[in-house]
């Protein structure tokens, strides 16, 4: 199946403008988006923002799925379906 | 006392007298210095049943210890005085160079009270403090009349606070304006100012502050500028400023739109994000007092009705003249920015209250003849440039806008209160309390009201062990109520301590509580812990309520109006909203706060406040 990854703030330069496409097997979880993500931009992915170890965000970066906060990692993904990643910015 | 000039500047308009005064070297100790300090005076000073407006009122500019130092940002002022717009004491602060200027020139402080008959401004340097005449001046925009009170003091390196015609005419939301477009804007400082007849404060100095132990301070500062240079927790504040936030931040819904109607989305966000600001006007970042972030905007539009070449615009600006009226045309928000930095209004406010009016005319409160023919209508841009211009003259509908939403709805009756979104009548920030719980708390109870410089408890949520050197450990998510009215208090903490030191809380975010001991103690020859800092926050904390109690705060006072209560349809954080009550409840037991609000004798006494447990408990 395909799912579609995108980012915001710092994660847009990586990822680029438009949503990328990562195709996984039917069944997979969001931890195995995550692990497809850090081998397509293992170099790209900041320490500061990304657990290389655990292959998966650290925070203040987050992950939504369908416009919902998602801290789960076994979460199931379906086809077509669009995750973010994004470092919650500080400013006011 | 090292660390402090060691003087008050006092000037009385009404006698047209200036007196030095020294600083009480106790209240420094208590209080630190800027905003904690200002509110001890004004305490002190400022009876709590002031009409605002009347010479009684004072502005009570204030630096603190690390200001005019080699510490980037330590260019701040604060100024305390009783606001206008709220009815409550209000501290307001400003970045750029103004607060150093003032230390340079000699004063912790200055203390600004009666009125003048006629216009004046001020020009003080090392030597002097003169009243001068200003009738020449009143009436011109906040960005002339820097220029021409430089050119007429001959000093061309004097910085200068001022006021636009907003302040002259009594906006309730009017701002003070220094170093160009840097603003002390929040809660009428610039009505009170006005009120005075104050036109502008131009001050030149080139003394040097004596610090306790002056080699240990200067690496303290320059490992915090370093690290502020440097740090990828903050790399998008330093590339694309506030406004970097609109690109971000939309995803869980934080940015209010349509008046906090509706959930933030990408569509409306983006086009007036850091992202576009960078991308379409690069021209020059500019920072404040040796600050290594720079988060600042410089604007430029060469061509069209919305050309421009100034400074701007930050994220709160954008969002409250942009989202919130619906308006996604990024010219047009940088210009409308810059006509309230003209003439001199709180863009929180500003476009707050025309957010406000936009539903009102909407919903058949207000008529096309109430609003001098003006189509107020959600995306109208040059709507909002209309009422811009007409709040800062103060004319026709714009005198009915220059009351703020709260007064406003009152005047509207109706539902109208139920979406002024305004805490204790101080407009709410661009931050939505539906998406990051701990913001409910926050707004219900800080000190100024509605406010998140004043408590930026955001910073803390999905953080790990926000403040272990206060005892602040775990993970609290921002759409929990655990921990929340905790963490209300840790940030509405933090913010007393860098608003008495003063310094820009973007300059914080990679710091810990040592760190300000560290500089606060080779600044001062001192030896204060981070548990003491803890009681410093909670002291200012207490004073400030102290004083808005007499003023008539109570519990009712202390809560969110219906809309920014009201669950959201869509986006990051539908259906969800935070537990107020129950938090309030927990946050009135931490602070030790009464059912009404009081603060607890035993508590007052604890934080050697006898004086004001006696007013509050009078015998």
């Amino acid at each position: 199946m395909t799912v579609r990854i995108r980012g915001l703030g710092q994660f847009r330069s990586i990822f680029g403008e438009q949503a990328q496409s990562i195709n996984l097997s039917y069944g997979d979880r969001l931890k195995d988006l995550l692990r497809a993500v850090q081998g397509k931009w293992a170099d790209s992915l900041p320490s500061h923002l990304w657990d290389h170890e655990n292959r998966t965000v650290k925070r203040p970066a987050v992950l939504m799925v369908e416009g919902k906060r998602v801290t789960d990692i076994n979460t199931p993904l379906k086809e077509n379906q669009e995750v973010l990643i994004t470092k919650i910015s500080v400013g006011g | 006392m090292k660390g402090y000039m060691g003087k008050l500047l006092r000037v009385d308009l009404s006698k047209r007298s200036v007196m030095v005064e020294p600083l009480p070297e106790h209240y420094a100790r208590d209080y630190l210095g800027g905003s904690g300090l200002g509110v001890r005076l004004a305490y002190d000073e400022i009876p709590p049943e002031t009409d605002p407006m009347s010479p009684q009122n004072k502005l009570i500019f204030m630096t603190g210890p690390v200001t005019a130092t080699s510490l980037g940002t330590a260019g701040r002022y604060q100024v305390i005085f009783k606001s206008p717009l709220t009815g409550i004491l209000c501290d307001s602060s400003s970045g750029g160079h103004w607060g150093a200027a003032l230390r340079m020139a000699g004063y912790d402080g200055l203390i600004i009270e009666g009125a003048a008959t006629s216009p004046v401004y001020l020009y003080i340097n090392e030597k002097k403090c003169e009243i001068r005449d200003a009738s020449q001046h009143w009436g011109k925009d906040t960005f002339s009349v820097q220029d021409d009170i430089r050119q007429e003091i001959g000093v061309p390196k004097a910085r200068l606070a001022v006021i636009g015609t907003s302040g002259e005419r009594g906006v309730l939301f009017a701002a003070i304006m220094n170093d160009d477009a840097r603003a002390a804007a929040r809660g009428g400082d610039g009505t009170v100012m006005g009120s005075k007849k104050l036109k502008a404060i131009a001050i030149h100095g080139n003394l040097q502050v004596d610090l306790a132990d002056p080699e240990g301070f200067k690496k303290v500062a320059l490992d915090i500028n370093k690290e502020n240079a440097t740090s990828a927790d903050i790399e998008d504040l330093r590339m694309y400023g506030t406004t970097d936030v609109l690109d971000s931040r939309w995803a869980i819904s934080d940015i209010p739109v349509k008046n906090w109607a509706i959930g933030s989305s990408e569509e409306i966000c983006t086009p007036i994000g850091g992202r576009k600001v960078y991308e379409l006007m690069p021209k020059k970042h500019q920072a404040c007092h040796r600050c290594t972030i720079g988060c600042a905007r410089w604007t430029k539009i060469d061509a069209g009705p919305y050309m421009m070449d100034a400074p701007g615009p930050e994220y709160e600006s954008t969002a409250a003249l942009g989202s919130m009226c619906l308006v996604t045309n990024l010219e047009a928000v940088c210009f409308a920015n810059h006509l309230c930095n003209s003439y001199g209004l709180d863009t929180i406010s500003t476009g707050s209250t025309i957010a406000f009016a936009m539903e009102c005319y909407g919903k058949g409160y207000l008529s096309a003849k109430d609003t001098d023919g003006i189509a107020l209508l959600w995306g109208n841009e040059e709507a909002v440039i209309q009422m811009i211009h007409k709040i800062g003259a103060h004319e026709g509908v714009g005198k009915l806008l220059a009351l703020g939403t709260r007064r406003l709805a009152e005047k509207l009756g109706g539902s109208c209160i139920d979406f002024a979104v305004q805490v204790k009548g101080l407009e709410l920030p661009m931050h939505d309390a539906r998406a990051g719980f701990s913001w409910a708390p926050n707004y219900a109870t800080a000190t100024r009201g509605g406010c998140h410089l004043h408590g930026m408890t955001d910073l803390y949520e999905d953080s790990e062990d926000p403040i272990p050197e206060w005892g602040f450990t775990g993970t609290y998510e921002r759409l929990s109520n655990e921990g929340k009215a905790e963490m209300t208090r840790f940030a509405q903490n933090w913010a007393h301590i860098l608003d008495s030191l003063v310094i820009c809380y973007f300059a914080t975010v990679v710091l810990e509580p040592s760190d300000f001991c560290n500089l606060i103690n080779t600044a001062t020859g001192r030896d204060l812990k981070p548990l003491d800092l803890l009681q410093i926050g909670d002291r200012i904390n207490a004073l400030h309520r102290a004083y808005n109690y007499r003023c008539g705060i109570r519990r009712k006072d202390d809560t969110l109006p219906k809309r920014a209560m009201t669950p959201l349809k869509e986006g990051g954080a539908a259906g969800k909203i935070p537990d107020l009550d129950g938090l309030l409840e927990q946050y009135y037991r931490l602070r030790s706060w009464d059912a009404e609000g009081r603060p607890s004798r035993e508590i007052l006494q604890e934080l050697g406040l006898e004086d004001v447990a006696q007013d509050l408990y009078p015998a």
